[in-house]
């Protein structure tokens, strides 16, 4: 497999994704440079247990450069992914998790812990792996919702974070932990996100560079260049 | 070959193309109608000035012999105008005879006023504007006063348009003695130095008659136009002729002078805040004035006031209005005149004189703090929903805080949201500028920045430039100094001081900023790093930014909570949820009636520590001091009789809660105390509180919401006033 190809396949085919799955355009800017940060053998480590690397270095192996394949190819593609359907709800229900998670943090009532990422990750992440039916299915039993909906298993998991219930996150966690390979899947995303030098954007709102924008940024640039200290003093 | 009588027919034709002559455009064309124009500044005018009323009569008879075709006889003119001067009912002032218009609909009213005054003046000029038509006025007849009939406006600008329509029209101007055409370049001189000396006369007029004769009536302590001040109606003393009243001194007016009465005794009672003073007489009005003084209701200072079904509403400014209106207390006050006991006074001497006191007291203190600040970040981006109409938020950078207070001064409500401003700035600008993404934008930054770099540059450059030749010039001027011309050497030195001048000021003028560059790296830092960049830039610049990206921010708050929707230009929103401790500011101790109907439930006979539970978020000192203000009384003790000495054990406690920075109120119930015994005792032991626990930060929580534009969105989420 060529070096780096992974990263190039996942940087040309996100928009692809994106407009397929009907994400909004803000999301995510920093795509591609995450994906560059964390290069094809960070990726296929972290989806190793899952059985993803044999499947992927096979395909990688018989694809052509991203470059040259046309957006109605990489479109069909993305549109013949069974779970395709599943992204957009997943990864809404995602955001609303991660900020809900947010306020409780700030609210003083939650700590971000490794269980919780791990439980939001795996929930998430199942729906769209080719070994993920098993946990899905368990996780749907716990949670009390059908695999079908896999959006609703992460919006459950969130109220019982959010209401203090203790019980089904750690019976979550169990269910995370009891299976090895989603267990060593978990770990090295964790440790991968621990490493992670940078915090990738979530949205990212670009607005139009109007001349007005252009002078205020320029001010501010030489606000700071011109090294005041802090300059929030008031009257 | 041409007959002779051909040459006459083209020579006939040439002169019919010639510009008229000036004769030509002074003969009276008597194929388009004329009209008689009168006018008298006063109505008494008419009755006493005969000749005035005599030459519209010889007007009437001028046109006549001009050969202008009529079917009134003289004497029926003569007793038409005679009617008018003797006020018969029925006498008509505008009549159509033959060719002829006789208008004097404008009889009675100043030349100054304007054509939306003065009927038979704007007939006139829409006539005219129909230009040179048929049966537009060719003719219009003046009496010996000439041009000021038409117009002695102040601006000129009246003036000005009629002698415009005139030309246009080509619209002669007939006075007894002469014919003026505005076509006629010379006479467009006169007409319009005519109209420039009606205007000047006016003004003398009044400087010289009517001035004094206001001023003489002031003098008497008569109405002379000023605002009549709430309490009070005038006397009227008569009719002039054209049915205007006589004016005399103002009169009290009952229904309204005890409503003074009030407003002033709740102005002292309120210690001289006019805000609470419209606080606390809230549903009060001032009754609108009966249909029989509906004539009051232009000459009452209240038109100006805000104004309900029931009357007009008192606002803090009126009240402070009335704390200083000597007119109250029979005062009389018209420029340098003062005239005392003038009329009937409606309030209280010494009620006024104590409101004067508070207010003069209070009023005129400078505030040197205003006069330079840096708005805060949100400043004019925020709008209160919590009313019919949004209302802005205005941001107080002095105290740092969000206001939205309208309907407290207008005395229509209380504040409605009071709060320190990072409760509201530090997750709004968090949450935008964690979706804020300018990265994109670092080459054009920097391309920017260089450029500005070489402006200043070039404008530096140019200053130095300016500068040394301005000195060589003052060298060069100097060395020509001691001229034996007198002349010359004045012009030297005329010029040496103007050269001198224009130094200092290039010298004064502020050097441009200068711009460091750096380079593309540190730009792109900028802006990936805006979050931790944000403090280090000045609020005005923040400002700036927010101003120029996001559209509004519409805000529903109540008690310890606020919603807030950040609704960006491009559309994109955000809606935060703020909590914060509540009950420290003093809009969010306000009590409520339901809680006040509670308190007047318990207070007579529950225990203290059952108030305490009842009202969880007070102390002990505001429950009492509500019960005070609501003339509540125990029925049983509320403190022990006797006093109980402080152990060594409550010492010790006090110390230990003290300095750990436990609120004083947890600390009195703890001890079982009165909170002034406990910062006595605190004070007598001289236990100080930690710095921090001194000045303890209220603790601002919130949650985001933001909206891709995917989430169907309940419209009672986001509401969309009219902006």
């Amino acid at each position: 497999m060529k070096s780096g190809l992974l990263v190039e396949y996942m940087v040309s085919g996100f928009p692809h994704l994106r407009q397929v799955s009907g994400l909004p355009e803000t999301l995510m800017p920093d795509f591609a440079k995450a994906s560059h940060t964390l290069g094809d053998e960070a990726m296929l480590k972290v989806g190793e247990p899952l059985g993803l690397v044999e499947r992927v270095k096979t395909m990688l192996s018989q694809a052509p450069d991203p470059s040259t394949v046309p957006p109605g190819i990489w479109e069909q593609g993305i549109s013949n992914w069974p779970p395709i359907h599943q992204v957009r709800s997943v990864t809404m229900a995602l955001l609303r998790a991660c900020e809900k998670v947010e306020a409780l943090e700030r609210r003083g009532v939650l700590k971000i812990s490794p269980a919780l990422v791990r439980g939001l990750a795996a929930i998430a992440y199942a729906p769209f792996s080719p070994n993920g039916s098993g946990l899905l299915s368990k996780l749907a039993d716990i949670l009390g919702v059908t695999v079908e909906e896999p959006a609703r298993l992460i919006d459950r998991y969130m109220t019982a974070v959010a209401t203090g219930d203790a019980d089904t996150p750690a019976a979550v966690d169990r269910c995370i932990l009891e299976d090895p390979a989603w267990r060593e899947w978990s770990q090295r995303l964790l440790a991968t996100g621990r490493d992670f030098p940078f915090q990738p954007r979530v949205i990212g709102i670009c607005p139009q560079l109007t001349s007005g924008l252009k002078q205020v940024l320029v001010s501010m640039m030489m606000e700071v260049i011109n090294a005041y200290d802090r300059r929030d003093y008031r009257n | 070959m041409l007959t002779i009588g051909e040459i006459i027919e083209i020579e006939k034709a040439k002169v019919a193309r010639r510009q008229p002559s000036e004769e030509d455009l002074r003969r009276i064309p008597l194929d388009r109608p004329a009209r008689v124009f009168g006018r008298l500044s006063d109505p008494k005018q008419i009755q006493e000035s005969l000749q005035s009323m005599a030459e519209l009569a010889d007007l009437v008879r001028v046109a006549r012999e001009d050969g202008f075709r009529t079917e009134l006889s003289q004497e029926e003119v003569e007793r038409r105008l005679a009617a008018l001067q003797r006020k018969e009912p029925d006498t008509v002032r505008y009549w159509v005879d033959g060719q002829l218009i006789v208008d004097l609909r404008d009889l009675g009213i100043s030349g100054r006023l304007g054509p939306d005054k003065r009927p038979a003046l704007a007939d006139l000029m829409a006539d005219l504007s129909r230009g040179e038509a048929q049966d537009v006025t060719g003719t219009i007849y003046l009496s010996s006063e000439g041009l000021s009939r038409l117009s002695r406006d102040q601006d000129r600008i009246v003036s000005a348009q009629l002698l415009k329509l005139l030309k246009e029209a080509n619209c002669r101007v007939r006075t007894p003695y002469t014919v003026l055409n505005p076509r006629i370049d010379t006479d467009w001189r006169v007409l319009r130095e005519k109209f420039e000396d009606a205007a000047k006369e006016s003004r003398h007029l009044q400087e010289d008659h009517f001035g004094p004769k206001i001023r003489s009536k002031a003098q008497k302590g008569e109405h002379v136009g000023l605002p009549v001040p709430p309490g009070f109606i005038i006397e009227i003393k008569g009719y002039k002729s054209n049915g205007a009243y006589i004016f005399g001194k103002w009169k009290p007016y009952p229904p309204h002078a005890e409503i003074d009465i009030k407003i002033l005794e709740e102005y002292v009672r309120q210690q001289g805040s006019k805000y609470k003073a419209a606080q606390a007489l809230r549903g009060l009005v001032f009754p609108l004035f009966p249909p029989e003084l509906k004539w009051m209701e232009k000459r009452s200072s209240l038109r100006n006031c805000l104004k309900n079904d029931h009357g007009y509403i008192i606002t803090p400014e009126v009240i402070d209005g009335l704390a200083g209106q000597l007119a109250l207390v029979g005062i009389w006050k018209w420029a340098d005149i003062f005239i005392v006991n003038n009329h009937e006074p409606v309030v209280p001497m010494d009620l006024f004189l104590e409101a004067y006191a508070l207010r003069h007291h209070r009023g005129g203190k400078p505030r040197g703090r205003a006069a330079y600040y840096e708005p805060l970040d949100w400043d004019g981006l925020l709008w209160c929903l919590n009313h019919e109409a949004p209302r802005h938020i205005s941001g107080h950078s002095s105290d740092g805080k969000w206001v939205c207070d309208r309907d407290y001064h207008n005395g229509v409500g209380p504040i409605c949201l009071k709060i320190n401003h990072q409760i509201i700035s530090q997750p709004l600008t968090t949450e935008f500028l964690k979706c804020l993404d300018l990265r994109s934008y670092a080459r054009e930054v920097f391309d920017e920045l260089q450029t500005r770099s070489m402006t200043v540059e070039a404008e530096e450059a140019m200053r130095k430039h300016q500068e040394a030749q301005l000195r060589n010039r003052l060298a060069n001027l100097e060395t020509y100094l001691g001229s034996a011309d007198p002349e010359l050497e004045e012009s030297y030195r005329r010029q040496i001081k103007q050269v001198k001048g224009e130094l200092r000021a290039l010298q004064q003028k502020p050097l441009p900023t200068r711009v460091t560059i750096a380079d593309i790296n540190r730009v792109q830092h900028f802006l990936e790093n805006l979050e931790d960049e944000w403090q280090k830039l000045s609020s005005s610049l923040r400002n700036r930014l927010l101003k120029l990206l996001v559209d509004r921010v519409e805000i529903v708050h109540q008690r310890g909570h606020i919603q807030a929707i950040i609704i960006w230009k491009i559309g994109f929103k955000q809606k935060v949820d703020i909590e914060w401790e509540a009950g420290s500011s003093a809009q969010e101790r306000r009590w409520t009636t339901e809680q006040d109907d509670l308190l007047r439930t318990l207070w007579p006979t529950v225990t203290r520590d059952t108030l305490l539970a009842a009202f969880p978020d007070r102390t002990l000192r505001g429950i009492i001091s509500r019960a005070r203000n609501l003339g509540l009384r125990r029925k049983v003790r509320l403190f022990p009789s006797h006093w109980e000495p402080w152990t060594t054990g409550d010492d010790a406690r006090l110390r230990e809660l003290y300095v750990r920075g436990t609120p004083v109120e947890d600390i009195a119930a703890d001890l079982r105390r009165s909170i002034s015994a406990v910062v006595g005792r605190a004070h007598l032991l001289k236990i100080n509180r930690l710095k921090k626990a001194r000045f303890l930060k209220r603790k601002v929580t919130w949650e985001v919401l933001n909206f891709y534009g995917l989430e169907a969105v309940s419209p009672s989420l986001l509401p969309t006033p009219a902006f």
